[in-house]
């Protein structure tokens, strides 16, 4: 015989299984998909990295009181002194204004980021302020997309018929509306005060409706395609075959692999979000003065362009930065979880 | 006898492989996926490569294609294919042999086909590629004789047919016959009818067969069943876990394997000709020895020989002229048409019988397996399960019914909620019944675990961490926990190898002796069919064609269609195997005439 004599030995457990790639399962045992996907994100730099980008934003976004009261001066503080009254851009040096303007806008230890022109307001304060209007907006928007989204997608893709042609042409009809026109009119048209909601308040609330009413149907569409797909599947019908409910295979045996989609889109609506914000706010229908917003620091730049380029710099680094970040965390959300890589 | 293979360094050997590994690097570190595999094919020889998934046939039959190239794996050893080596050959050199003087037919094809251009343009261009100055009428030409070759009726008129236009098996053709277009000295085949149906799977190993010996090529044919080379090789190699564990004449290996693994795997192959009651007595024999060994304490007459209640009793399951149909979209002008999957299918089951339903695809009976568990409401006719009338009922009246008839499902891997540990799966049923004591429905789960051959402590686990075997013995588990009276098993043993499939038979023979459980077991291999089945139906397009004792049907078919699937099950032994291709043969040039 030529076949080759040290094959492997033939003692084996009873019950193994020799066509089971068992190597290296036991370890993996008792972890869950989630488990090895953590595993898997940490070993993925760009993900870990800009997920600590993401986690820092936030943190100085809640933190930004307590920041600038170490690092700067109030957001709203004017520092006229420090501003050229006729070309109301910040001297390069306040104690002799003879010597020019500062293209760089006055970045000293006092003021980080330098003053903002015209009211010499710090920039700093303002854009870790602005910081917390943009997530806001965007996490509560974001949250509102996902509720609507998850709930009428999983409902379309799993009852199928009739509610899934209503559901879907109304998802249809949502993404066909001109949202930035309608989000400027109605900001326009709304009265101080409803829903006893003032200000600013009211402001976050209209964006916050606006972009969680309009942006579901990219979940919606998602949760639904998913759901199509999952309803199809064995254990489906082996939940059925156990006589399990329509609510209970919905929320017990579908919901649970939509968790990972959904937490992966969400990731990636954020930035969406924080540039439709932004874009508002640019257009002067978002947040109102002198409340910092990073779109409204945007548009009040642009007279500055020549002058005080860094007033359009800092800002838009600022959104730039967060909108990476939070995509790029969100591909390697994605590829964590992606099924095509899991056993 | 030359069982030690070709004598080394034949001179006429058209593939000649060498201590060939192959080693994927992972994030898991180094797979090896084939570790030091050497063996030769004489011009117009035939060797089978068997294994079950995981030892490394697929990645070596890539290898001898080059299409390695461009991944991770590493390779190292020889391959030598016509004279010139796969391994370090240049990317061109390769490109001019594919097709030339290898050429290779894969598993699928639905796939391997594309399904955009004619299967003429896909033949002329296989040709053009290595023939730029034969020009396309002649190339067009060829294609025609190519397609006449393989079998396919009037090859002028269907080279203009996109691939959609032809069934599984004629597409297998046409993949063969692309491979035939420029006359290659080997012709690779991995798992080329894995995806067919026992009667096409029959057609296309005779089409190899014949071409190999009328064109004097070298076959390399890949598969997991020893029982589809058996009949159409010289040599086989057997491959385990990357190595090839017994290689020799195919008579040798098949009679008297040496190798243990051999000898298992032989073991575990289902023989059509073995009855059910000589499966379970020897089932039954081996338990009670393995039980012995363990020091299992077994109550005597635990697993008693357990006899189907007599057919004058009321049956368990009455199913009377039941009929399903489809509304199939797409007709002229977007009209419905009516497909009915099942008709006037009627049959009792009595209590702790089994009851095979075997078919090929499309025959229906999977359709009719839904429609006895009622997750499809039948469109006409009646299903009583014990005296009661469920077949219209509603979807809350059929709950207490749930915890009597039970299903297991075909695939393993999908029939599991990956989100769930399998405690949670299993616990599903206790939970959707009414019990809110979650001890109590973890330590019945754990009962369970154990009962079917997993450790009670598996319960925290998810279904990744199980081999496809293992989940099977999960959703048997599940099925069980109700203590059911029926469970309609649709095909629970196709999706996995051979060894496994013996285990999880045995499984559920010892748990029909245990609870006294009547099977419905529909599958579409016929040797696993007539193990486990006291009673055989046959389907075919809907309707029973046979239905009788699993005993008569097999040895004495009455249908033509039974006789046909019986001649074109794959055997073990490879003179009975060439017996039957004779026989298959003659029949249809009979057919032809």
């Amino acid at each position: 015989m030529s076949a080759p004599s040290h094959a492997p030995e033939t003692t084996e457990p009873v019950d193994s299984e020799p066509g089971a790639s068992a190597s290296g399962r036991s370890d993996a045992d008792n972890r869950s998909l989630r488990q090895i996907a953590w595993q898997r994100l940490r070993r993925d730099k760009v993900a870990m990295v800009s997920g600590l980008v993401v986690v820092l934003l936030i943190l100085a976004a809640i933190f930004a009181p307590f920041l600038v009261k170490l690092f700067g001066h109030p957001p709203t503080q004017f520092h006229q002194d420090l501003i050229d009254p006729s070309r109301r851009v910040p001297y390069l040096d306040p104690e002799n204004p003879d010597a020019g303007i500062d293209r760089w806008g006055g970045i000293s230890s006092d003021h980080l980021l330098g003053v903002e022109p015209t009211t010499g307001r710090d920039l700093f304060s303002r854009i870790l302020y602005g910081a917390q209007i943009s997530l806001l907006v965007a996490f509560l928007a974001t949250l509102v997309c996902v509720a609507l989204g998850t709930l009428l997608g999983i409902i379309a893709g799993y009852m199928g018929g009739w509610v899934d042609t209503v559901i879907s042409r109304a998802m249809d009809i949502f993404l066909a509306f001109p949202l930035m026109l309608f989000a400027i009119a109605l900001v326009g048209v709304i009265p101080d005060g409803v829903f006893g909601l003032t200000g600013n308040g009211l402001r976050i609330g209209v964006i916050v409706f606006i972009i969680g009413f309009f942006n579901w149907p990219y979940i919606a569409r998602i949760v639904r395609g998913q759901t199509l797909a999952l309803r199809e599947r064995e254990f489906v019908e082996a939940a059925k075959s156990l006589g399990a409910s329509n609510r209970h295979i919905l929320f017990k045996e579908i919901l649970p692999n939509l968790v990972t989609p959904i937490i992966v889109y969400s990731t990636l609506l954020i930035p969406t979000n924080i540039l439709f914000e932004a874009a508002l706010s640019f257009l002067g229908v978002g947040i109102n003065p002198p409340t910092p917003s990073w779109g409204k620091m945007l548009s009040e730049a642009v007279p500055f362009y020549q002058t005080a380029p860094y007033f359009i710099i800092f800002p838009g680094l600022a959104i730039f930065i967060t909108v990476l970040a939070f995509n790029l965390f969100g591909d390697g959300l994605r590829d964590a979880f992606d099924p095509r890589t899991s056993d | 006898m030359a069982s030690t293979g070709p004598a080394s360094a034949a001179p006429d050997a058209v593939v000649r492989v060498d201590d060939l590994r192959v080693t994927f690097p992972t994030m898991d570190g180094d797979v090896h996926a084939v570790k030091g595999l050497s063996f030769e094919v004489p011009a117009g020889g035939a060797l089978g490569i068997v294994g079950e998934s995981g030892s490394g046939k697929s990645v070596t039959s890539l290898a001898l294609m080059g299409l390695h190239r461009g991944s991770r794996a590493e390779i190292t050893g020889s391959i030598e294919v016509a004279g010139q080596d796969v391994v370090t050959a240049s990317d061109r050199k390769l490109r001019s042999m594919r097709g030339n003087d290898i050429a290779m037919v894969f598993q699928d094809p639905m796939q391997s086909l594309h399904p955009q251009y004619t299967i003429g343009n896909q033949l002329v261009e296989a040709y053009l590629v290595h023939h730029p100055k034969a020009g396309k009428a002649a190339a067009r030409k060829r294609a025609v004789e190519a397609l006449d070759r393989v079998g396919i009726p009037e090859p002028a008129k269907r080279i203009n047919s996109y691939p959609h236009e032809f069934s599984g098996g004629m597409r297998q053709r046409v993949v063969i016959a692309m491979g035939l277009m420029c006359d290659p000295k080997v012709l690779l085949a991995d798992e080329p009818t894995t995806a067919l149906d026992v009667t096409v799977q029959a057609r296309i190993l005779d089409l190899l067969d014949e071409l190999r010996r009328e064109l004097n090529m070298a076959l390399i044919l890949v598969s997991h069943d020893l029982a589809v080379v058996a009949g159409s090789v010289d040599e086989v190699v057997v491959m385990r876990h990357g190595q090839a564990v017994e290689r020799g004449d195919v008579r040798t290996v098949l009679s008297s394997p040496e190798h243990p693994y051999t000898q298992a795997l032989l073991a575990a192959v289902p023989r059509v000709e073995m009855s059910r009651a000589e499966r379970r007595a020897q089932d039954r024999a081996d338990r009670v020895e393995r039980e012995k060994r363990e020091g299992t304490v077994t109550k005597p007459g635990d697993f008693e020989a357990f006899t189907p209640a007599s057919t004058e009793d009321e049956p368990l399951l009455r199913v009377r002229d039941v009929a399903q149909r489809f509304r199939v979209r797409g007709g002229t002008w977007g009209r419905a048409t009516d497909f009915w999957a099942v008709k006037g299918v009627s049959f009792d089951l009595f209590k702790g019988e089994t009851l095979g339903v075997v078919g090929e695809s499309g025959s229906g009976k999977s359709t009719l397996s839904r429609m006895v568990m009622r997750l499809l409401e039948p469109t006409e006719g009646t299903v009583e399960f014990e005296g009661r009338d469920i077949t219209h009922m509603p979807e809350r009246g059929l709950r207490p019914l749930r915890r009597d008839v039970q299903m297991v499902f075909q695939n393993p891997y999908s029939s599991l909620n990956p989100r769930l540990t399998i405690g949670e799966s299993i616990g599903t049923a206790l939970r959707v019944q009414g019990e809110r004591d979650g001890k109590k429905i973890r330590s019945q789960v754990q009962e369970l675990l154990e009962r079917v051959g997993l450790e009670p402590n598996h319960y925290n686990r998810f279904p990744h961490a199980f081999s496809g075997g293992q989940r099977q013995r999960i959703a048997i588990a599940r099925a069980l926990i109700l203590k059911p009276k029926l469970i309609i098993c649709d095909e629970p043993v196709s999706a996995l190898d051979v060894s496994t499939q013996d285990q999880v038979l045995r499984l559920l023979s010892e748990l029909q002796d245990d609870f006294g459980l009547t099977y419905i077991f529909v599958a579409h291999d016929l040797a696993v069919v007539r193990q486990v089945s006291d009673r055989v139906a046959v389907m075919r397009k809907g309707e029973i064609v046979e239905m009788g004792d699993s005993d008569s049907v097999y040895e004495n078919p009455q249908s033509d269609y039974t006789r046909q699937l019986l001649t074109a099950a794959p055997v073990l032994d490879p003179d009975e195997a060439r017996d039957l291709r004779a026989e298959r043969v003659a029949k249809r040039a009979a057919d032809a005439a």
